[in-house]
C-alpha cells in the first residue's frame, strides 16, 4: 500500500462516509489521489462491520460523478483561458496531434470516457480533455455515470470478498494497472505515427 | 529539443521505446511473480464465509496496523468498548476515534511496543471469550 494511502485510511476510519466523498471528489476533480486502493480498503472495513457496503457505493458514485463533472465544466469554460498561460502547455495544446485526438473524441467519447473511469490519471486527462474540445454533456454524463458505475462496484466487491487480504489484493491490481498503462504506452509510441494518420482520416 | 537534429530526434525515440519496452517487461514478471507468491500463499481465495445473507471475514490480530482507530478496533474484533482504555491505561480525550500512530506520537510512547501491546491485549480478550 501507498505511503499517501496509509495516511489519508486514518481519516477514512474517523470521519467514515464524509471523508470517502471528500477524498473520491478530490480525486475525480484535480489530485491523483489512489481512491481505487482507499474504495478497495473502505469496502473490506465494510465487509467487518464498520461501514454499510451500499451507502459506501452510492456515496462514492456520487462523489466521482460530482467530481468528474464539476471538471469538465470547469475544463469547458475556463480550461483554455487558464492552461494556455502556462507555455508548455499552450504548445500541446495548439499542437496537431492534439487537434486530431481532441477531435477524434469528441466524435465517439463513450468508450474513452468509459474505460478511462478505472484509472485515475486517466480520469483526470480524460476530464480534462472532453471540457477543452466541448465533447457534448450528455454523451459525457451517459458514459461518465455507467463508467463509475461499474468502476465502483468492481472495486467495491474485491474490498468486499476479499476482506483482510484487500492489501494483498490491492497491490496486485496496482502492478496489473501499471502493466496495462506500459503496454498501452509502448503501443502508441510504437504507431505513433500511423495511429494520428489514422485518427485525421477519422476526425474528417 | 529545439537545437536537435531529425536522426537526433530518432535515436531519441527509439531510446525511449525502448525503456519503455523495458519497463513493461520487468512489470510483466513482478505481476506474474505477485501472482504465484498471493497464489500460494492462499490470498487469491475470497476469505469469506457466507451464512445466509450474511458475509463473514475472519480478522485476525497479525492485520492490525498503526493507523487504525481504537474505534474500529472494538468493532471487527467485538471488544466492549472500554476495554482497551483500561487494558491499555488509555487516557487520551479522543479516545476511541484516535489512531494508535496519533495516541502514540501525542503521548511519547514507542509505536511498534504499542502495537503489540495492543495486539497482546486483544488475544488475551479473545482467549477468554471465545
Amino acid at each position: 500500500m501507498s505511503g499517501l494511502a496509509a495516511a489519508i485510511l486514518p481519516y477514512i476510519l474517523l470521519y467514515k462516509y464524509w471523508a470517502l466523498f471528500i477524498i473520491t471528489f478530490i480525486a475525480s476533480l484535480a489530485i491523483p489521489i489512489p481512491a481505487g486502493t482507499l474504495l478497495v480498503a473502505s469496502a473490506a472495513f465494510a465487509a467487518q462491520g464498520y461501514f454499510n457496503i451500499v451507502i459506501l457505493i452510492v456515496v462514492v458514485i456520487i462523489a466521482n460523478m460530482a467530481g468528474d463533472n464539476l471538471a469538465y465544466w470547469l475544463a469547458r469554460y475556463y480550461g483554455r483561458k487558464v492552461l494556455y498561460r502556462v507555455g508548455f502547455i499552450r504548445k500541446i495544446l495548439t499542437s496537431k496531434d492534439f487537434t486530431v485526438i481532441e477531435k477524434r473524441i469528441a466524435k465517439r467519447p463513450g468508450l474513452i470516457i468509459f474505460l478511462t473511469r478505472f484509472e485515475v490519471i486517466a480520469t483526470l486527462t480524460t476530464n480534462l480533455i472532453c471540457g477543452l474540445g466541448k465533447v457534448p454533456y450528455k454523451k459525457f454524463l451517459l458514459y461518465e455515470a455507467l463508467g463509475a458505475l461499474v468502476d465502483t462496484v468492481f472495486y467495491a466487491m474485491l474490498g468486499y470478498l476479499f476482506g483482510d487480504t484487500w492489501q494483498a489484493i490491492d497491490k496486485l491490481i496496482g502492478n496489473f494497472t501499471l502493466v496495462i498503462f506500459l503496454a498501452v504506452a509502448l503501443g502508441v509510441a510504437l504507431s505513433w505515427k500511423k495511429l494520428i494518420h489514422h485518427l485525421s482520416q477519422e476526425a474528417v | 529539443m529545439k537545437n536537435l537534429s531529425y536522426q537526433q530526434k530518432k535515436l531519441l525515440r527509439k531510446a525511449g521505446i525502448i525503456l519503455l519496452g523495458i519497463l513493461c517487461f520487468i512489470s510483466i514478471v513482478g505481476l506474474i511473480r505477485s501472482i504465484t507468491t498471493l497464489h500460494r500463499a492462499g490470498e487469491l481465495q475470497p476469505t469469506y464465509v457466507l451464512h445466509g445473507p450474511v458475509i463473514h471475514h475472519p480478522v485476525t490480530v497479525d492485520t492490525i496496523t498503526p493507523w487504525m482507530t481504537f474505534d474500529y478496533l472494538n468493532l471487527v474484533f467485538r471488544l466492549p468498548s472500554t476495554y482497551l482504555q483500561n487494558t491499555l491505561a488509555i487516557t487520551d480525550a479522543q479516545y476511541p476515534n484516535v489512531t494508535i500512530n496519533a495516541y502514540a506520537r501525542r503521548h511519547h510512547i514507542n509505536r511498534m511496543l504499542l502495537l503489540q501491546n495492543v495486539k497482546q491485549a486483544i488475544t488475551s480478550y479473545s482467549a477468554v471469550n471465545k
